[in-house]
């Protein structure tokens, strides 16, 4: 099997152009697997891009490079501070040791229905860079992730993200079959920004999204717990899968919420 | 691929398919203490310190440690010395598969002037799986460590 | 003398702290590695097996049982079970082929290019159908072994209560952390076997019958077991062994975890029947049970887990009629096996249930229905047998209580908060006539230098022997544990010992050791020192040409057992034990937690505190796993979580500080191996119904079902 070493951005758009079948290394916490499944066909090494790692503050908010890990992002002071939902959410990620490899570019661009740092990333708003030969754009997450393991992206190459600094309240919760290590059974990320709720959670979709439903039903003022079944209802589809029950992740998601709401309301 | 890399303080030179692991690359170059639990990162037998940082040596391929320094048990010897001492004295040790993880990073840990409760060292095990001791003893050692 | 009590440090500590010691993986090799071509099928005739025209071949070592010299049967007790499948496969995984070849990767390569066809029958793949008898797939009725026992005269009913529960414990996979290993060592036309094991001996009986000649096995470093590589390795064994005959050299097998879990033996599913009877007060006046275990494909050990399990289904509560009836069952999955416990887990979480159930529904409490039910000097088994240890079972449920302040924690009404309690035993050593069997046998060499040599075939599988027999050895000898030798067991080297298992390690095989170690003392002269010693040795080996000194076990003239009624006591000793459990309940995920454990022992002697509390800490660890976090997805024959993402095993963060202690009394240590992973399921549950007052009588309470049950 082929496999490629970027030496610098360049490089890598050239390889990414010349193989849009191969796997893109940004981390390497999911490949071992992948390639045990037969599912690469040949690999761009990405690792080695020392300038995509890196966490920058700035005035009005924070850009994260692609390939930084999840423990650095644990560890950095200017997150914990200004974007707390990002650290809790790196804190319950797999374990100590996969979050010095795992990349945060690496666990958006999986697009795993079960990835953890989707979420809280779509209600913080997070933008992400997308860098091509032929230029650079930048959208909001929220239209990247669009299908089950697909994202809109054109020979594209993740650079960054990057997240305004707000004053945010947060929630964040993510069960799993323990303590530490899971695979999410359920996740809820949940922010409130200005009066507007902004709201998402893992493995309760084919793909990561915003529950559009919820946050319109939460930034009106008069609703039950009927109503909150409901508009949940419409944001949600689980599978049943071995790993969890559909009843178990609706009941669950809605304890949450009233979790979530009962800390706002402090 | 013609990999270079310093493993325990020893240059190599290595020809090896690029998307080997890197587990296997170092337990056939006889360096053993890296051991295969599971092969995908949820038991932290194979853990080894890559550019400093611990990671679990299954999911790495080769092409990833291409001018790379690479500790293992075996590099760690002096450093680890206080940390395996206390394994052996408090119990923490039963048939030892999972003891190089461990030691690896309790050390990490002790090093990087972790907490020094209970609850916090069990959470900062999160990569790392024993079936034999119900880890008490291990988190017994890991506190002594930090004395 | 002294070192009995001492926590003296595992003499293979720092081999393993410092990552030198060699597991059979770690061990030089330069030879071929192995595959087995499996079934993907659960029950079915082979009709073709082709080879792709188009790949070559030629490299490969390809054996199927054709290559088998002696008899294609793993020996265990009925003889049922096949090293290679014939033209009949029944279950999934069940190996066909061979395959073995210098790189791994040809090896996947070459797998794809078999083709193998087969008719399928009606497979039987739950307990249920199985006892249905949907399809006969073994005997007349599907039936492994009937095993039934009664004691006493039936009460008047008219007068009494009455309780009909179910309960049911799955399969569990013993996780060991290194996965089954295994190597053929060629030389001179002859194969020398190393590898992962508990039974040397055992392995060494299956090549003879896949032989017809005695092979070396050696045991190499062990890195975990608990049942799991009792009979398994007999297997491994004979698929090195024939690859390696056939390519004349050195063959190794080391499987992945995904094939480890997915193919290898589990804990036997098992449904257990209770109708019991009692007055007002709790007082037990009969007690129906009966039992359905789950053997899987091929009989392997299950007679004798279904032994185990009846002799310990009523606990060791006493009442004037007990009947217990117990079938196994064929089913076609893979075949289970042992796993620390060996059928007592399972019992054990259903009387201790049961004994719960019967307290709530008189409210009565959990305590009181145990006092009431204690054995007494009249109390008798359930296969009528007067058990010496009956009269210590109070003491240890006494201390248990009162060192957890059970009863005053079960009375405080703390939400989504509970305690519960289960008080239980584990007989030590072979059941029945097992240990007569077995024939156990220990050499012990004196050496010029005067060091003695231990020659057992009792294996180090973490479990501490390689320290604790030693330490026992030295201190009949009063000599250092530096002189005592002991090297991983050899069968061309060491007496048969038995089996490193059923927990009598340091009761059978221990004791047998310390008799030996005695007839050293007598023979030699005086010793006050080292110095004196070494010259008593001296004397004794230029008088003497025999250097050995050797004890065969004999079953103690007072356990009776007759095996064909199963009557007696089934057990040369048990270890007594009551262990309490404190669990809360996250109301927001139904997740539940156990937040303290009490596990109080009375296990005799204890030899050496520290490794004796590992052992406990380590069997209660997979106790909460069996009870809360472990469950075998099997779906149509094939364990879906063969992964560890999915085969959940708790972590550091999921256990609680476990309080172990121990009373010491007798002279002579029991079994201890086992007894802690017998009781945590039962504890937990109890706990279950005193936190959020719903009673589970299956395993594992996952959160799915804790939110199931409290709609």
């Amino acid at each position: 099997m082929k496999y490629l070493i970027a030496k610098n951005l360049d490089d890598a758009l050239t390889l990414r152009e010349e193989n849009p079948n191969f796997t893109l290394l940004f981390g390497a916490s999911d490949i071992a697997l992948k390639m045990k499944n037969n599912q690469v066909s040949g690999v761009v090494d990405l690792t080695h891009l020392d300038e995509l790692s890196y966490i920058r503050k700035n005035e009005n908010s924070i850009k994260i490079g692609a390939l930084t890990t999840i423990n650095a992002i644990l560890q950095n002071r200017d997150i914990t501070q200004f974007i707390p939902i990002l650290s809790e959410a790196s804190k319950e990620f797999a374990s100590h040791q996969i979050r010095n490899i795992a990349s945060l570019a690496g666990n958006v661009a999986n697009a795993s229905p079960v990835a953890d740092m989707i979420a809280p990333l779509l209600v913080l708003n997070a933008k992400v860079t997308l860098l091509s030969s032929k230029g650079e754009r930048t959208i909001f997450l929220s239209d990247l992730i669009i299908g089950f393991k697909s994202l809109d992206l054109n020979n594209e190459i993740i650079t960054s993200f990057e997240i305004e600094i707000q004053k945010r309240q947060h929630y964040y919760r993510k069960v799993g079959p323990r303590a530490k290590l899971n695979i999410a059974k359920l996740s809820l990320a949940m922010v409130k920004q200005d009066e507007r709720y902004f709201i998402s959670g893992a493995s309760l979709n084919p793909y990561v999204k915003r529950f559009t439903n919820l946050e319109e039903l939460l930034n009106g003022k008069n609703y039950s717990d009927v109503d909150i079944k409901e508009a949940m209802d419409k944001d949600i589809s689980p599978s049943g899968s071995f790993r969890s029950t559909k009843e178990y992740r609706r009941k669950v998601l809605f304890n949450m919420l009233g979790e979530a709401l009962g800390k706002f309301a402090i | 691929m013609q990999i270079r890399c310093n493993i325990n303080h020893k240059e190599y030179n290595l020809e090896v398919e690029a998307t080997s692991r890197v587990l296997d690359v170092i337990r056939e170059l006889g360096i053993t203490s890296p051991k295969e639990g599971c092969g995908e990162g949820e038991c932290g037998a194979c853990s080894i310190f890559f550019n400093g940082k611990l990671v679990n040596s299954c999911l790495l391929l080769a092409g990833q440690i291409q001018n790379a320094k690479i500790l293992t048990l075996e590099g760690l010897y002096e450093e680890t010395k206080i940390v395996r001492e206390n394994f052996e004295t408090t119990g923490a040790i039963q048939c030892g598969f999972c003891t190089s993880g461990f030691v690896l990073r309790s050390y990490d840990y002790v090093k990087e002037s972790g907490v020094k409760d209970e609850q916090s060292v069990k959470d900062a095990l999160d990569g790392n799986l024993c079936r034999c001791t119900g880890y008490q003893k291990i988190v017994d050692a890991v506190i002594k460590s930090m004395a | 003398m002294g070192l009995i009590g001492k926590s003296l440090k595992r003499v293979d500590a720092s081999s393993k702290a410092d990552g030198s010691l060699k597991y059979t993986d770690d061990l030089e090799f330069n030879g071929r590695h192995g595959l087995v071509v499996r079934s993907q099928i659960a029950y079915g005739k082979i009709t073709s097996i082709k080879y792709e025209d188009k790949f070559d071949f030629s490299d490969f070592t390809i054996v199927d049982y054709r290559d088998i010299d002696g008899e294609n049967v793993n020996p265990i007790l009925m003889d049922d079970q096949p090293f290679l499948a014939q033209n009949i496969v029944r279950f999934i995984g069940e190996p066909i082929l061979l395959l073995a070849h210098k790189s791994k990767k040809a090896l996947n390569e070459a797998q794809q290019n078999i083709y193998i066809e087969y008719e399928e029958f009606e497979a039987i793949l739950t307990l249920e159908d199985s006892q249905d008898v949907k399809n006969v797939i073994f005997g007349d009725d599907n039936v492994y072994k009937t095993i039934n026992t009664q004691k006493g005269e039936e009460p008047n009913y008219s007068e009494l209560n009455v309780l009909e529960k179910t309960y049911y414990t799955p399969h569990q996979e013993q996780l060991y952390l290194e996965p089954q290993s295994m190597i053929a060592r060629y030389s001179n036309e002859k194969v020398k076997i190393i590898g992962s094991m508990q039974c040397p001996f055992y392995v060494e009986s299956a090549l003879e019958s896949l032989t017809g000649q005695k092979i070396e096995i050696e045991q190499a470093p062990t890195g975990g077991a608990f049942g799991g590589k009792e009979d398994y390795p007999s297997l491994m064994a004979a698929y090195v062994y024939l690859l390696s005959k056939k390519s004349k050299q050195d063959v190794k097998i080391v499987y992945d975890r995904v094939e480890d879990i997915a193919f290898t033996t589990k804990r036997h599913p098992t449904k257990m029947k209770f109708k019991s009877h009692f007055d007002s007060y709790g007082k037990l006046h009969s007690l129906n049970i009966d039992i359905s275990i789950d053997g899987g494909a091929y009989s392997t050990l299950t007679p004798v887990v279904q032994a185990r399990t009846i002799l310990h289904i009523a606990g060791f509560y006493d009442c004037e009629f007990i009947k217990v009836t117990s079938n196994s069952y064929a089913t076609n999955t893979p075949p289970n096996g042992a796993f620390r416990g060996f059928g007592a887990p399972q019992a054990i979480f259903a009387i201790e249930r049961h004994m719960d159930d019967i307290a709530r529904r008189l409210d009565v409490s959990p305590s009181k229905i145990r006092e009431i039910n204690l054995p007494t000097a009249d109390s008798t088994s359930v296969t009528n047998a007067k058990i010496d240890e009956y009269k210590r079972v109070k003491n240890i449920f006494n201390l248990a209580r009162e060192k957890s302040d059970f009863d005053k924690k079960r009375l405080d009404k703390r939400q989504n908060r509970g305690i519960g309690m289960a008080l239980f035993m584990h007989g030590g050593g072979f059941t029945g006539i097992g240990e007569t069997f077995l024939d156990s046998e220990v050499w012990l060499d004196l050496h010029k230098s005067g060091e003695v040599e231990i020659k057992i075939s009792s294996v180090e599988m973490g479990q501490g022997a390689l320290t604790v027999l030693p330490q026992i050895v030295a201190d009949t000898l009063n000599l250092p544990l530096s002189m005592i030798i002991y090297k991983n067991p050899n069968t061309f080297n060491v007496a048969n010992s038995g089996p490193t298992v059923a927990s009598r390690t340091v009761m059978i095989v221990g004791e047998l050791l310390i008799q030996t170690a005695k007839k050293i003392l007598n023979a030699l002269d005086k010793y006050e020192n080292i110095q004196e010693y070494k010259e008593v040795v001296s004397k004794y080996l230029n008088a003497n040409s025999s250097k050995r000194f050797t004890s065969k076990y004999k079953k103690p003239s007072y356990i009776k057992w007759d095996e064909d009624k199963f009557y007696g006591n089934g057990y040369d000793g048990y270890s007594l034990a009551c262990y309490i459990a404190e669990v809360e309940v996250d109301p927001i995920t139904y997740q539940v937690k156990v937040t303290d454990f009490y596990a109080y022992q009375d296990v005799g002697k204890v030899i050496n505190p520290t490794l004796a509390q590992g052992q406990v800490e380590g069997g209660v660890a997979q106790g909460i796993g069996f009870a809360l976090y472990e469950r075998v997805v099997m779906e149509s024959g094939k364990i879906k979580n063969s992964h560890l993402t999915d085969y959940v095993i708790p972590m550091a963060s999921d256990l609680p500080k476990i309080e172990v202690g121990f009373i010491q009394s007798d002279e002579k240590a029991k079994g201890l191996g086992e007894l802690p992973m017998n009781a945590p399921a039962a504890a937990i549950a109890n706990a279950l119904a005193n936190a959020i007052d719903v009673e589970f009588d299956t395993i594992p309470i996952t959160p799915e079902i804790v939110e199931q049950r409290c709609r």
